[in-house]
């Protein structure tokens, strides 16, 4: 009896596993979402644009004539779709009535949000993000000057699909880029305002290969710079050279940067520099009612490359070149200070952050009006370069004398 | 050997309060849960190889003394109840919306019988091989999740003040305080005599775990975003990306969840069946699993339509109620032995 | 005596009333039984002849051909007592017909072994064992011959567990040779070996071996008990005892493991084991059975210890592989894709598009013809083997990826499952081989979530499993820490200091600490 029981419940929790393939997703009923791009349209609605890939278009071998890496002229590998509604959910709903498959948020490499969304608030559209189980917190989000959906609708030369292609780009971290952890983070404390990265779809390169010779000018995403924000609204731009000032203010972020100065002996001659490490120290003073902000840059530099015959083996070259790289980075991040603290008037590096930490208690009466604390905020700099190392030459071996 | 059975894996999702402070709340709940586990201990070294349902009667007669047992009977399996519930509701939400949740309940209990029939020898035995194995997990998970983290994310310390602080100690108190179940485990320890000194390693090294989970979600995330998560450990896993190889670790946080989520629910599910069987005066527990376990599934699937109603449940009512019965009775129980000097001393 | 003969007539095995029947003393009744009783045994010979010092005594050996050593009977029996006299005996010595018996015995046989037996049952049993039955005219017992010789397979390399470095000899299905393998390799008198006659019809002989002041008396007990229970008919191999004296019947998991490797068995004796010898099988079963004997192999400690701790780590994992590979894959592909790498979803996505089965099914076939052509190999005849294996490699694999019946990704998994097994004990994966496919459906259907629960109720199982009252899952659950180094890792003989604690209790210690070598210098 007991022995028949057990059966009929096993059998029950069996037909129960088999009838109910809820969650069920074959790979072939599910569209990959690599690339999201949302718009705010003159209408005041959202468009949203998905860059989907075709599967079929990355079959590996046995398939027969499954592309490689760069062909992605003769075959089209992605699908880009857009759809408007009243919020990001909408818009997917209109969207998944004319795709035949699950769209599917787990793989979503970028979020690009075009720049009239961006000034109106991106509070509105974020919040799908965060809710989504499928969403990540790994996505780099971009802002663009330009429309999200035609940035979308670009392709990569060297990758398989554009939104992988910056993905990768931001990976390298050769500009100033943003998760979609680090934005909500941003966006949520008052001790700083979110900056985003800027992409552009730029002319590039010439595409070589048979069967290309019509298509002379391709265009790829690139980054451009960074926007500024205050609270969710997009107040500004940065330009690539503002935004090498931004990455030695946001902690740092300054690995593999490029520093030219002019050369020490020769006027008119270069030398150029590679940031190896750097490391900013803010030290917030409160006296009185007058905030200051003491910050303290340190950089260990490479030379790269020179143009005239600055012989590095000499102690006294290398302390000139030091001064020189010092001044140079300290030129760097004022500019964009002043633009960003004094134009755009908002806290953008984490200083009110930095304030907490320190002045707890004057923080809770600050924090609600900090922005405009800030922009009367005293900040003294200080950098402090140090040559590390030459490549593998002390000094030229070509020497004209 | 079996004092791994000890050690009750404690949720994560109570960083809600004390933002920053989170992890000092629960240094504090720790020191509660040692005072209860002290006094649950001296109540049974009192009465050694009996059960509390079995000195409850000695204690307060033989009728207001099963009422009482009958109350830790339900508590049991409620509790169990809850900690099924706990898992796959966050199972559903965040990997499987499209099942009915209703399913992942009755797998879930279904493991729990299971076990529970097994004895509590096996189920010993298995929370030997899962306990180093969640602690191993979720100490890589947070290792491979450092490059995520920034210090600051904690600073400033004592950032909220006493108050709140105290308030959010309440709630993981009452995780604590379901050490309760060693009123029922004690008579079957193999070293009596060293009761005081493993529970409180047992408590410590919870401890760690939590501490671990905790301060590494909040080093990652900062207490803004932690508190408006859900699930905080399993956000925190989607951010590791090494090398664009070693990421997507979900499936770390689901063998933490599932496994000590089976074992925890076991181990209540055992006592509740323990606990009547000694009450109704049955020789074997174990004929009693099969109602019990369908009582289970159906209370977790019944008492809480949403998982924000469990949520506000596990963290504005439940402290309160689980404490009544986790530190309030043990400790009049020990009070009305000391006065009547019943026992051994 | 015609009411015995009645009674004699059919001399099957249900009616064996005969067999506590004294011998009598008369040879000619005596061969009249015996003929009655081995009537239609083609190959037993009866020779009758003159004892050469005292003609009027007429004697006769009963043998079976094939089995008994016929040179030995010849020289040393026949020659001896039909034509020479013992050239030692002085002159005047004259045997009578009531010394025949014990003149033979003590001074007429060049034989080692030599037993008397006075029951028609005591030498039917002999003459059918092989040895050689001696009838005396006039005596009412026999003198059994020992010399027992027959056609046998010679030790051979083992089939099933090879290895590297390391003895290559093996069991073969002579009892008596695997007893001298194993006595071979332990010269100690401590080395039972203790003979059980099991199945009423085949009289098997069974041999229960173990170390005495190593193995834990009671277990020796507890498997003379166990083996004493059983009424059978015929023992043909070791198996039929093995599920005859398990512990768990109604698992899918054997907990009493079987080898034919001699360094094998006397390592586990070494270790407190007891060995279960079954005549005419080279398959001796060992218990208690641990779960970790899936992943050691003899030749991890004969080789450098470094390398085949990887080797156990290796292992390992392909115990993980193989049992959840099929399972995780399936349940990856169908409902976590956000768990893969984006290029390798991508890629898989690719090779799947033009699949037009579920990823289930699309599993389960490749997995079912993996074990197909697997039973195939065993099973086929020796020369078509090449057919099969090209058959199997390139129809099923590289064809059904080129008519795109088959994602390549999914022939890599079940290959790589397939392959995961070799690695391992091979009677050991055969439950794991078996659950593989419940699993892998539990997964399609419930996902990871299924799969992490049937993986719990599976570790659930296995740690309520005992064999011999010793923990199938011991050491890791319930975990003994120090035990973990034979193993997670093979360490190194000069660290491997005791026997497993629960099996070795009796005596713990295997060697001297502190073998560790180092230079003389440093000696102590």
């Amino acid at each position: 009896m007991k022995r028949k029981l057990f059966l009929i419940l096993l059998l029950l929790l069996i037909t129960i596993n088999i009838s109910g393939c809820w969650s069920k997703k074959e790979l072939n009923e599910i569209a990959i979402i690599l690339g999201t791009g949302v718009d705010y349209t003159k209408d005041n609605k959202i468009q949203l644009t998905y860059q989907l890939a075709r599967p079929a278009a990355f079959g590996g071998g046995g398939m027969g004539g499954g592309p490689g890496g760069g062909a992605a002229m003769n075959q089209n590998i992605t699908w880009v779709v857009s759809a408007t509604g009243d919020t990001v959910f909408d818009a997917q709903k209109r969207l998944a009535q004319q795709i035949p498959r699950h769209l599917y948020l787990g793989h979503n490499v970028v979020l690009i949000l075009d720049e009239r969304l961006c000034r109106h608030g991106v509070l509105d559209v974020i919040n799908f993000f965060h809710r989504q189980p499928l969403s990540r917190g790994t996505v780099w989000v971009m802002a663009t000057p330009q429309e999200a959906k035609k940035v979308l609708e670009s392709h990569s030369e060297l990758q398989m699909t554009s939104a992988q292609a910056v993905g990768f780009l931001a990976r390298l971290r050769t500009g100033y880029v943003l998760r979609f952890r680090d934005f909500s983070q941003d966006l949520a404390s008052r001790g700083t305002n979110p900056v985003l990265t800027q992409v552009e779809l730029k002319r590039q390169g010439v595409a070589q290969g048979p069967g290309l010779e019509k298509v002379h000018h391709h265009q790829e995403i690139v980054l451009t710079g960074a926007a500024i924000f205050k609270g969710d609204k997009l107040i500004g731009w940065l330009d690539c050279r503002e935004t090498q000032g931004l990455r030695w203010l946001l902690k740092g972020e300054v690995r593999r940067m490029g520093v030219t100065i002019p050369s020490p002996i020769c006027p008119g001659k270069k030398i150029s520099l590679e940031v190896m490490k750097g490391k900013i120290n803010i030290d917030p003073v409160y006296q009185k009612g007058k905030i200051k902000f003491f910050l303290t840059i340190k950089a260990e530099i490479d030379v790269i490359e020179q143009q005239d015959e600055e012989d590095f083996t000499r102690p006294e070259m290398i302390k000139a070149v030091e001064n020189i790289a010092a001044a140079e980075i300290r030129q760097r991040v004022k500019t964009t200070l002043d633009k960003v603290q004094g134009e755009y008037k908002v806290d953008s590096f984490g200083f009110g952050e930095a304030f907490h930490r320190k002045h707890k208690r004057e923080w809770s009466k600050l924090k609600n009006r900090w922005d405009e604390e800030f922009a009367n905020a005293q900040v003294y700099l200080t950098v402090k370069v140090k040559l590390r190392d030459t490549g593998l030459q002390g000094r030229r071996a070509s020497l004209k004398r | 050997m079996i004092y791994a059975t000890l050690i009750l894996f404690i949720p994560q999702n109570t960083v809600a309060h004390a933002k920053q402070d989170a992890w000092l709340s629960f240094l504090i709940a720790f020191a509660g849960g040692v005072l209860i586990s002290l006094v649950v201990i001296n109540l049974s070294l009192r009465f050694p190889g009996k059960t509390l349902f079995e000195y409850l009667p000695l204690i307060l007669g033989r009728w207001p003394g099963k009422i009482i047992g009958f109350f830790y009977v339900w508590l049991f399996i409620h509790f169990c109840a809850l900690v099924d519930r706990e898992y796959c509701s966050t199972i559903v939400a965040a990997f499987m919306p499209e099942t009915p949740l209703v399913v992942f309940l009755i797998h879930g209990t279904t493991m729990s019988a299971y076990i529970t029939y097994c004895g509590l020898e096996v189920l010993a035995r298995i929370n030997q091989l899962f306990l180093p194995l969640n602690a191993g997990l979720l100490t890589i998970l947070f290792a491979l999740a450092t490059p995520e983290m920034k210090v600051a994310n904690i600073l400033p310390v004592f950032d909220t003040g006493l108050l709140p602080l105290v308030k959010s100690t309440i709630t993981p108190l009452s995780w604590f305080g379901e050490i309760i179940t060693l009123a029922v485990i004690v008579p079957y320890l193999a070293e009596q005599k060293n009761v005081y000194r493993l529970t409180i390693k047992a408590l410590f090294f919870v401890l760690v775990l939590i501490e671990i989970a905790t301060v590494g979600v909040l080093l990652v995330f900062g207490p803004t975003l932690t508190s408006s998560y859900f699930f905080p450990v399993l956000s925190g896993t989607k951010m590791i990306n090494i090398a664009n190889f070693i990421e997507r670790l979900e499936i770390i946080p689901i063998v933490i969840w599932i496994t000590s989520g089976t074992v925890k629910g076991a181990l209540f599910l055992w006592a509740a069946a323990l606990g009547s069987s000694q009450l109704l005066g049955l020789k074997d527990y174990r004929p009693l699993i099969l109602p019990l376990a369908v009582i289970v599934t159906s209370l977790s699937y019944l008492l809480h339509p949403s998982i924000i109603d469990l949520l506000n449940f596990l963290t504005q009512t439940f402290p309160f109620y689980a404490l009544t019965f986790e530190f309030g009775i043990p400790f009049l129980l020990l009070i009305i032995v000391l006065i009547k000097g019943s026992g051994k001393k | 005596m015609f009411d015995f003969f009645k009674r004699l007539e059919s001399p099957g095995v249900k009616e064996q009333s005969w067999r506590s029947q004294k011998l009598k003393t008369s040879l000619k009744e005596n061969l009249t039984t015996l003929h009655f009783i081995l009537a239609d045994c083609y190959d037993v010979v009866f020779r009758e002849f003159t004892f050469a010092q005292l003609p009027d005594i007429r004697l006769a050996l009963i043998y079976v051909d094939g089995l008994a050593d016929k040179i030995q009977v010849s020289n040393f029996v026949m020659r001896s007592l039909s034509l020479e006299v013992p050239p030692a005996l002085p002159k005047e010595y004259k045997i009578t017909k009531a010394q025949a018996f014990d003149f033979i015995r003590d001074r007429g046989l060049c034989i080692h072994q030599i037993g008397e037996a006075n029951t028609l049952g005591e030498v039917i049993d002999a003459v059918m064992s092989g040895d050689t039955a001696l009838l005396i005219d006039g005596h009412a017992k026999t003198i059994i011959n020992g010399a027992r010789g027959w056609e046998a397979r010679s030790i051979e390399d083992s089939k099933t567990e090879a290895v590297v470095r390391g003895p290559r000899e093996s069991f073969v299905e002579t009892l008596r040779t695997n007893t001298s393998l194993l006595r071979r390799r332990i010269k100690n008198p401590a080395l039972k070996i203790e003979i059980m006659p099991i199945g009423k019809i085949t009289h098997t002989d069974v041999a229960i071996t173990y170390i005495k002041g190593v193995v834990y008396p009671g277990l020796v007990t507890e498997v003379k008990e166990r083996l004493s229970r059983i009424e059978i008919d015929a023992v043909l191999e070791s198996g039929y005892l093995e599920e005859l004296i398990d512990d768990n019947p109604l698992s899918p998991f054997c907990t009493i493991n079987h080898t034919d490797r001699a360094d094998k068995v006397a390592a586990l004796l070494l270790e407190g084991r007891v060995a279960i010898i079954t005549d005419g099988t080279p398959y001796v079963l060992t218990v208690p059975t641990l779960f970790n004997e899936i992943i050691q192999s003899p030749e991890d400690y004969y080789q450098r210890y470094f390398f085949y701790s990887l080797i156990r780590l290796i292992r390992i994992a392909a115990l993980i592989i193989f049992l959840t590979a099929p399972a995780s894959y399936v349940a990856l592909l169908t409902f976590h894709q956000e768990m893969l790498p984006t290029a390798l979803l991508l890629s898989i996505a690719g090779q799947r598009e033009a699949v037009p089965f579920p990823t289930l099914v699309e599993v389960l076939i490749m997995d079912l013809t993996f074990e197909i052509l697997r039973e195939a190999g065993i099973r086929m005849p020796q020369p078509v083997g090449q057919a099969v294996s090209i058959v199997g490699a390139l129809v099923i694999g590289e064809a059904s990826v080129k008519a795109g019946l088959v994602a390549p990704a999914t022939v890599i998994v079940v290959a790589l499952t397939g392959i995961a097994s070799f690695t391992l004990c091979y009677s050991g994966t055969l439950p794991l081989r078996l659950i593989k496919f419940p699993l892998t459906m539990i997964a399609a259907f419930t996902g990871l979530f299924g799969l992490i629960c049937s993986l719990i109720i599976l570790i659930t199982h296995l740690a309520s499993l005992r064999s011999f009252g010793i923990p199938f899952l011991y050491p890791v659950m319930p975990l003994s820490p120090a035990e973990l180094k034979d193993v997670v890792v093979r360490a190194p003989w000069w660290a491997l200091l005791t026997r497993p604690h629960l099996l070795g209790k009796e005596n713990l210690h295997r060697m001297k600490t502190g073998l560790k070598p180092r230079p003389p210098g440093e000696r102590k």
